[in-house]
């Protein structure tokens, strides 16, 4: 009875995400007459393939891609890389002064985005980096601290005596990341990899400010500049809109236990 | 070891995620590299014809080379903005004639009034709608714009109703719009309205309306707002009965709903028989393959209330000498009865060179001519996006019907003024 | 219970000195460790936090040097109309989405945690517009609200009910915007309280059953104290989020019709990058900033009254 409930109320909830995504799909695949057709069709008549090979044609959709790609790929060797090390000497170094930095860890953690857009627009603008890709990859080189947290709190979780147990006596601190813990934190760093390249995939307000360049745009600017590029036909800008979906769709399918049980670790665990 | 490489390849792409970043700026053997953009969508008959000027011009100076920098309009001077406060505008851009002077306000263009006089002005539309309170000139007319009164003649054919003429005033407007305004499908909704009234672009809209009627929006420089006043609200009543009771214009709510870039559709799709149109929206109705005229906007109590945009060529204030020339070589390049026949065409905007402008334009679309002759500026400051806005939201309101008319004249005003006031308080006078 | 504030027990632990010598220049290596993060809090905390706050007292356009005017900005933003609309817009979206996004979150949550076949594809499901970005999201919410093509007025008129405007309703703007952020990230919050769920120990449940304990006893006095930690971090991550919302307006109105969904972040944006007023946009930042601080050090003063630690 009680799962009876339950199954109804998720899959109506199930629903209602997926249902606007199928719509949305099927709008992409329209002509421009059906588009704006009222009321509208569910199967577009005739099927529009075209309308994917027409963003391809007529935008630098690759040139999008790539550029996203290589910010998200930089974002995440850079995090997970800077926050493993950061949360390794927070949990299992002599680190002087560890309490504060915990605390401003967490400080910065509540500092809003906004109170830093313009001065940092300012600093890359001075290290002139504005309309390159460095102010969406730099900052990730510099750990975060969602990651440092979480690295930190799964090093905590490693016993002591693997250490010793390894035989590594004489191994200098680097060796005892890098071969010791680093690989017993797999999972976390999965998914703060993840995590990381979600983030960086959806970015719209930074790359928006630092990129001015067509063939610099990720590919929510790129998307988004397509609105005035096929005025009328957002048949089409609906159809970039899906494609630019696609790879973060992979990702996720491929990666998606570790979104799932990295919400949960990173939520709870500790 | 694998650290090893994954540091290689961190440095190696960040290298070219750097590298990828400059470029551009060196030149050598005295040749000057000039950045130009301009607003068009990729691929667009206006991006064609510019790239090909380009070509020519750059043939024709040899010592001049030209990076192009395009995007579509909305995109281009989102980024346009970050640009100048990054330091790294272009050294000559066309700029939309109603942000030339916040551009100069900001220190971002150089003052061409020395150059300027060295063309002959009578040969030229709209050199003095940019001319600033202080008799200075930032910018060079690239096109003009100007809202004329479009109307479709199958439809007016199809109901038996007299196309419009130069003497029509708000009242034949209306009482032709009435007519034209039909229900085929008998859905209590009509398919086919007279008119569009409402449109978030206000040069085709209230701005118009409310001059023609006897307000204002502006005086004293454009820094005072006058808006609030008795003929601004008989404007905006009028309005209100062409999309309420008298019911021949579309509402706010529907025309809201269709998206910015749809609304000019409206008279192309046939969905209006009349609509204010500046000349770049012959263009969607030309493709469209609807028969149309123009007709001078009509007389409203106080005249037509013509207004004109003069799109512009501006030019960095921090170009170098060699570079500001180069621009001005090709802003009179571009001001030339060559290119400026090509560039009308495109029937994207009226020549600016008058003698080109009388041949491109026939007979029948001189009623842009006209209006253009008559019009005054759109209200240009160094605040005009700024003070628009905050007007055009209250001007939302009142038509949309969310607050009274008379209160949202009152605090469109006293918001607007207040932008301006803190502005040009802070300006040595 | 969470990452956001650790343990301090382990931490005491790790503090014992340990019992080989310790490596005499270990302090050097986790100096070195740490060094990514201590040039972050310099450039991306600390440089920030100055300068803003600096630049909040000078009027600056980001081309001239800037003008020192003191507490003109924070004067002119008391006395703005539209920056306190925004707040207005800003407060309303928070309390339509925050209670509305958290309370669903646990209901999927609770309904997800009965061992459901097919769970996995059920979650996956509700991710999905997790992952996506807003500008995606706008594009499948005009599928939905558009108001003469969408699916919610077909649904309407099925039902025999007037079409709405959604999006262009200045009334219906910011509910529809809440429903759509509310649809984007409940997936999120669902899987931490599927977390938070799956922490608390079957035996209480037993334990509660076999003392002939109601259903509704059993939610009220285990589940909702075995995930009060969970709930806690829910809100404190959203209002965080929704105080800072800037994506989904500026991707999907615009702050339109005529304002009614500008919120303060748009606001701000507006105001330095287009208008460029960096010492407003500046001030408005630091606003903000205090609002932000204050409200998370009331939720955590708030938590010791409801927030149950196993």
């Amino acid at each position: 009875m009680r799962k009876t409930i339950s199954y109804v109320l998720v899959t109506a909830g199930a629903l209602v995400m997926l249902v606007p995504f199928v719509a949305a799909l099927s709008n992409s695949l329209k002509s421009f007459a059906q588009y704006i057709q009222v009321p509208p069709t569910w199967i577009p008549d005739p099927i529009q393939w075209d309308n994917y090979a027409e963003v391809w044609r007529r935008t630098p959709f690759g040139l999008y891609l790539a550029n996203s790609l290589v910010i998200a790929i930089l974002a995440v060797i850079g995090n997970v890389l800077t926050s493993a090390m950061v949360g390794h000497a927070l949990a299992r170094m002599r680190l002087p002064g560890r309490q504060a930095l915990l605390t401003m860890a967490l400080g910065t953690m509540m500092l809003p985005t906004v109170i830093t857009i313009v001065p940092n627009f300012l600093l890359f603008r001075s290290l002139g980096w504005l309309d390159t890709l460095l102010p969406l990859i730099a900052p990730y080189w510099l750990a975060t601290p969602i990651g440092i947290f979480l690295m930190r709190q799964t090093f905590l979780g490693i016993p002591k005596d693997f250490e010793e147990a390894a035989g590594l006596d004489g191994a200098n601190p680097w060796q005892v990341f890098w071969r010791i813990h680093l690989p017993l934190a797999k999972p976390a760093l999965a998914t703060l990899a993840v995590f990381t390249f979600t983030t960086s995939w959806k970015a719209v307000l930074e790359p928006t400010i630092y990129l001015t360049s067509p063939e610099n745009y990720t590919l929510p600017v790129g998307v988004l500049s397509l609105k005035g590029q096929f005025v009328g036909n957002d048949q089409l800008v609906t159809a970039a809109a899906m494609m630019s979906l696609l790879p973060m769709l992979v990702v996720f399918i491929l990666a998606q236990r570790y979104f799932v049980r990295g919400t949960m670790s990173a939520g709870l665990k500790g | 070891m694998r650290v090893r490489m994954l540091a290689a390849a961190a440095v190696a792409v960040l290298t070219v995620a750097g590298t990828a970043a400059c470029g551009g700026s060196a030149d050598d053997s005295g040749a000057v590299t000039l950045r130009l953009g301009f607003y068009a969508a990729a691929g667009d008959p206006a991006d064609t014809t510019m790239r090909e000027l380009v070509k020519e011009f750059t043939a024709a100076n040899p010592s001049i080379k030209v990076q192009l920098e395009v995007a579509p309009y909305v995109k281009f001077f989102e980024k346009l903005r970050t640009q100048i406060a990054g330091g790294q505008a272009p050294q000559v851009w066309l700029s939309d004639g109603v942000l030339v002077q916040e551009f100069a306000a900001r220190g971002a263009l150089a003052d061409l009034s020395d150059r300027v006089k060295t063309v002959n002005a009578a040969d030229y539309s709209g050199i003095e709608l940019n001319r600033d309170a202080k008799g200075r000139v930032y910018g060079f007319p690239q096109g003009a714009q100007t809202p004329v009164l479009f109307y479709n003649k199958k439809l007016f054919a199809d109901a038996k109703v007299a196309e419009p003429t130069a003497d029509w005033t708000y009242d034949d407007l209306a009482a032709a719009a009435k007519k034209l305004t039909t229900d085929t499908n008998g859905d209590g909704k009509p398919d086919t309205y007279g008119f569009r009234a409402y449109s978030p672009g206000f040069t085709e809209s209230w701005w118009p309306i409310i001059k023609a009627f006897g307000g204002d929006i502006v005086t004293d420089d454009n820094r005072k707002v006058v808006v609030d006043s008795s003929q601004s609200k008989a404007a905006l009543d009028w309005m209100l009965g062409a999309m309420g009771k008298d019911g021949f214009a579309p509402d706010y709510a529907f025309t809201e709903g269709l998206g910015k870039g749809v609304v000019h559709t409206l008279f192309a799709t046939g969905r209006v028989a009349m609509s204010y149109g500046i000349y770049a929206r012959t263009l969607p109705a030309t493709s469209a393959g609807v028969d149309f005229g123009v007709a001078p906007l009509p007389k409203g109590p106080a005249g037509r209330g013509n207004v004109a945009i003069v799109n512009s060529w501006v030019v960095n204030k921090s170009a170098s000498a060699a570079q500001a020339d180069a621009a001005w070589k090709w802003i009179t390049f571009f001001s030339g009865e060559g290119p400026q026949r090509k560039w009308a065409e495109l029937g994207e905007a009226i020549p600016i060179n008058k003698k080109v402008a009388a041949a491109a334009l026939s007979a029948d679309r001189h009623a842009f001519l006209d209006s253009l002759d008559a019009a005054t500026d759109l209200g240009v400051n160094a605040v005009w996006s700024e003070y628009t806005e905050a007007l055009a939201k209250r001007m939302g309101e009142a038509l949309s019907g969310a607050s009274p008319v008379d209160t949202a004249l009152a605090t469109g005003q006293k918001e607007a003024q207040e932008v301006i006031d803190r502005f040009y308080a802070g300006q040595p006078q | 219970m969470t990452v956001l504030t650790g343990r301090a027990g382990k931490v005491a632990a790790e503090r014992r000195p340990p019992a080989r010598k310790r490596h005499a220049g270990e302090r050097v290596w986790a100096v070195a460790f740490a060094s990514p993060y201590l040039l972050h809090l310099v450039a991306l905390a600390a440089w920030p936090l100055l300068a803003s706050l600096f630049f909040s007292m000078t009027d600056y356009d980001l081309v001239s040097s800037p003008k020192f005017v003191g507490f003109d900005n924070f004067a002119r933003m008391f006395n703005d109309g539209l920056f306190w609309r925004t707040l207005g817009n800003t407060a309303y979206f928070a309390v339509l989405f925050v209670p509305t996004q958290t309370v669903l979150a646990l209901a999927l949550a609770i309904a997800l945690n009965q061992r459901l076949r097919g769970m996995a594809l059920f979650r996956a499901a509700y991710f999905v517009p997790v992952v996506s970005s807003w500008v995606v999201v706008a594009y499948v919410a005009d599928a939905v609200f558009n108001p003469q093509t969408g699916i919610a007025n077909q649904v309407l008129d099925f039902f025999g009910l007037p079409a709405e405007n959604w999006l262009q309703d200045p009334a219906l703007v910011i509910p529809t915007l809440a429903a759509v952020a509310v649809w984007k990230g409940v997936g999120y919050m669902m899987v931490l309280f599927l977390a938070g769920l799956q922490a608390i120990p079957e035996e209480r449940y037993e334990a509660a059953k076999i003392d002939g304990a109601s259903a509704w006893n059993r939610f009220r006095y285990i589940t909702l104290p075995g995930v009060s930690g969970t709930t806690f971090l829910v809100l404190v991550l959203t209002s965080i989020e929704t105080l800072q919302s800037f994506e989904q307006v500026f991707v999907m109105t615009d702050g339109g019709p005529h304002g009614a969904s500008e919120l303060t972040v748009l606001h701000l944006y507006r105001q330095g990058f287009q208008f460029f007023q960096m010492g407003y946009a500046s001030a408005i930042a630091w606003v903000l900033f205090v609002l932000v601080l204050a409200l998370t050090m009331v939720q955590f003063r708030l938590q010791r009254r409801w927030v149950h630690y196993a």
